[in-house]
């Protein structure tokens, strides 16, 4: 199992399950529901925020709360 | 003459346009910009509209009916609790065209509290460079309420918009219109949530039990929460599933009446 802060910039994925109840609820209600196809669009260095890309918007996110969004890549 | 008189509420998710229609509405300069979080109090004013003094309310930017900071709760607290001064004859939710399908959530949940409420879609423009195009006439019957489309920043579309607020507060009928119907979910708690708030109102009932004001007495409050200790309810659980279920039937309504093309050039 990978969570989102280990998926490469623009490899397309699934997202999974969120390993955190408060942060579930703010990213379901915006649109982050299961199996929402999630690509990751920009990278932040030395864990800085990363922008991903889900149901045609960007949005940005700590990497601490990236690591608790697991995925589920394609073709896995 | 008779004194008739209206309150509008404008809602929707942050930085979807509602200051910008507040100031093309009002002529006020209230700050307004391109990024989320700028109003964090609600703002009022009041205008004319067809002879109905209106007051117009402005509220911070929220994605849904769950508040969780102060700014949102705010923002609930004049949508949902009819004590509130400022508790709306209609609402209006701004959305941001090419975010239809995260701006319809907050709009669902009024929808399904049996609030009267206008759709203004802004942002059209930018949402047909990115190839959305939207039906506005299926979306509109889909949700069962009106839809118009305007463009807040050039002042277009406002007075289609205020003809259909009004219409809207002199139209009494019934809504019968439901996006999510919770009793189906959650079964027949809600009916023990609304007989103790002494009114049928599902969604009410269930935000209700999620701990949320919806003008209840503290009497109701604690039996609410009895009640919710019993059944074993976990607030964070029905919530999640609430939303996800509320989710899967927007998709449904937004791919009848959203059509994404390759957008053009580039």
């Amino acid at each position: 199992m990978q969570n989102l802060s280990q998926l490469p910039l623009f490899v397309k994925a699934k997202i999974g399950k969120i390993n955190d109840q408060d942060l579930e609820q703010k990213l379901l209600e915006m649109g982050c529901t299961p199996d929402e196809e999630i690509t990751v669009i920009r990278k932040a260095p030395f864990k800085g925020p990363i922008a991903i890309m889900v149901s045609s918007y960007m949005l940005s996110i700590r990497y601490k709360d990236a690591c608790v969004i697991d995925i589920i890549e394609y073709g896995k | 003459m008779e004194n008739k008189s209206i309150k509008i509420v404008l809602a929707g998710n942050p930085n979807s346009g509602k200051t910008t229609l507040f100031n093309a509405l009002t002529g006020l300069k209230q700050k307004v910009g391109n990024y989320p979080g700028i109003t964090v109090e609600k703002k009022s004013a009041n205008i004319n509209i067809d002879g109905y003094k209106s007051k117009i309310i402005d509220l911070p930017g929220i994605y849904s009916l769950y508040s969780k900071s102060i700014d949102e709760k705010v923002a609930q607290d004049v949508i949902c609790n009819s004590f509130d001064n400022d508790y709306a004859d209609v609402v209006v939710v701004i959305a941001d065209a090419s975010n239809l399908r995260r701006s319809i959530f907050l709009l669902t949940q009024i929808i399904d509290l049996k609030i009267p409420v206008v759709l203004a879609l802004n942002m059209i423009d930018v949402a047909s460079k990115k190839g959305v195009i939207i039906n506005i006439d299926q979306l509109s019957s889909d949700l069962g309420i009106k839809v118009v489309a305007i463009n807040a920043r050039k002042s277009r579309g406002l007075s289609k918009l205020t003809h259909a607020i009004i219409s809207e507060k002199i139209d009494e009928s019934e809504k019968s219109k439901e996006i999510l119907n919770v009793k189906d979910v959650f079964g027949k708690i809600i009916d023990q949530v609304n007989d103790i708030r002494g009114v049928i109102n599902d969604y009410a009932a269930f935000l209700s039990l999620c701990g949320y004001d919806m003008s209840n007495s503290i009497k109701q409050k604690i039996e609410i929460s009895v009640l919710s200790k019993k059944n074993d309810v976990i607030i964070e659980r029905i919530q999640a599933k609430e939303t996800v279920r509320r989710y899967r039937n927007i998709d449904k309504i937004i791919s009848n009446s959203v059509k994404n093309i390759e957008p053009k050039g580039k």
